[in-house]
């Protein structure tokens, strides 16, 4: 990581991005998503198909959000994954650290197809990168845009929010 | 608390909707939804329970198109307003860039208005977010029924500090848009 903290986060997530491909791969998923505990999708990996990634992330996200809640009612300090299996979709939810959460969507092959594996792929190369954009990631130098933008924006929301003729 | 994603050249901001039950945050955001152009929003999705009250959230994201290189996204999302889901409202909250007050403007519903408020407070402390720092702003709904109270009773009891806020008859539209402008704005100013 160089000394630049912009340009340490944006390695740090090139990083992320990787590691999210390879457990992509290594789970032979269909498509991957990280979350954000606001819910946001911040790094994505694979092919979505006809699935919206911002939909299934925001659904994912409270699923995640809610289990975890209920986590220590169960008297366990995080829940380890969740798997859930549907006719045509399978999907394996992972907590990852930083409040973050990582989903992987499975399309069925068959009808006779089992369940997921319950052990799952090693998400550790993934934690690790999130750990490592925790340590450089600053507030303030990933927030920055200019007034430029602002102006841009300000018209975009005017342009948007407002009745359809 | 909005993310501004370098890599992948793209920034998203979470709007939450707040206040108490059956005083119309799912209206406003049916109503944002059903008029703003089609190419604009996502798919919007309400987790609601037989009878129509919002059990869990509602969402619906806004696309605003590429800004200056940046995709800019809004994902606004609606809480429970009943009583008892405070967990519920509580995970909404997680990350949120703007927030707006949905206040019933009826006279009878004042007590729920301002337990709303505190809630909403106690919800952001736990979180150790301070509102004061969070683009706000508070919607006065229902100015179309009998026995409302007046914007300056309201304001006394929710608006002490004077954050911007807006009348609305959310089932007309009135105001919906104003509102959601105005904390859009406060939210993107955030940003710089």
């Amino acid at each position: 990581m160089s000394g630049d903290p912009g340009r340490s986060a944006g390695e740090a997530r090139a990083r992320i991005r990787s590691a999210l491909g390879e457990l992509v791969k290594a789970d032979e998923a269909e498509f991957g998503l990280l979350l954000e505990d606001s819910g946001i999708v911040s790094a994505a990996a694979g092919s979505p198909g006809k699935t919206d990634p911002v939909a299934f992330g925001s659904l994912a996200s409270a699923y995640v959000a809610a289990v975890s809640d209920l986590a220590p009612a169960l008297g366990g300090g995080r829940f380890s994954q969740l798997l859930q299996t549907g006719p045509r979709s399978r999907i394996r939810l992972l907590p990852m650290p930083a409040g973050r959460a990582a989903v992987l969507l499975h399309r069925s092959r068959g009808a006779t197809e089992g369940g997921l594996d319950e052990e799952g792929p090693d998400a550790a190369p993934l934690e690790a990168a999130i750990r490592a954009l925790a340590k450089v990631e600053t507030r303030a130098g990933d927030r920055r845009v200019g007034r430029e933008w602002i102006r841009a924006a300000e018209h975009e929301i005017d342009r948007i929010f407002r009745e359809k003729s | 608390m909005s993310m501004i994603n370098y890599a992948s050249r793209e920034i998203n901001c979470k709007v939450v909707y707040y206040g108490t039950g059956l005083g119309g945050k799912t209206t406003n955001l049916e109503y944002v939804f059903s008029r703003i152009d089609p190419e604009t929003r996502g798919k919007m999705i309400s987790l609601a329970t037989e009878t129509d009250r919002t059990l869990f959230f509602d969402f619906l994201p806004v696309d605003l198109g590429s800004i200056r290189g940046f995709k800019t996204r809004f994902h606004l999302y609606t809480v429970p307003g009943q009583v008892y889901y405070n967990a519920s409202r509580k995970l909404i909250l997680k990350g949120v860039d703007g927030i707006i007050f949905v206040a019933d403007s009826q006279r009878h519903r004042a007590e729920a208005n301002v337990e709303a408020m505190h809630n909403l407070y106690e919800n952001l402390e736990s979180y150790g977010y301070d509102l004061s720092t969070i683009p706000f702003a508070i919607q006065y709904n229902k100015r179309d029924l009998d026995d409302v109270m007046s914007v300056e009773e309201m304001r006394e009891q929710l608006n002490p500090g004077g954050v911007p806020d807006f009348e609305a008859v959310a089932t007309e539209g009135t105001g919906v848009f104003e509102t959601l402008k105005g904390v859009s704005k406060l939210v993107v100013k955030t940003l710089s």
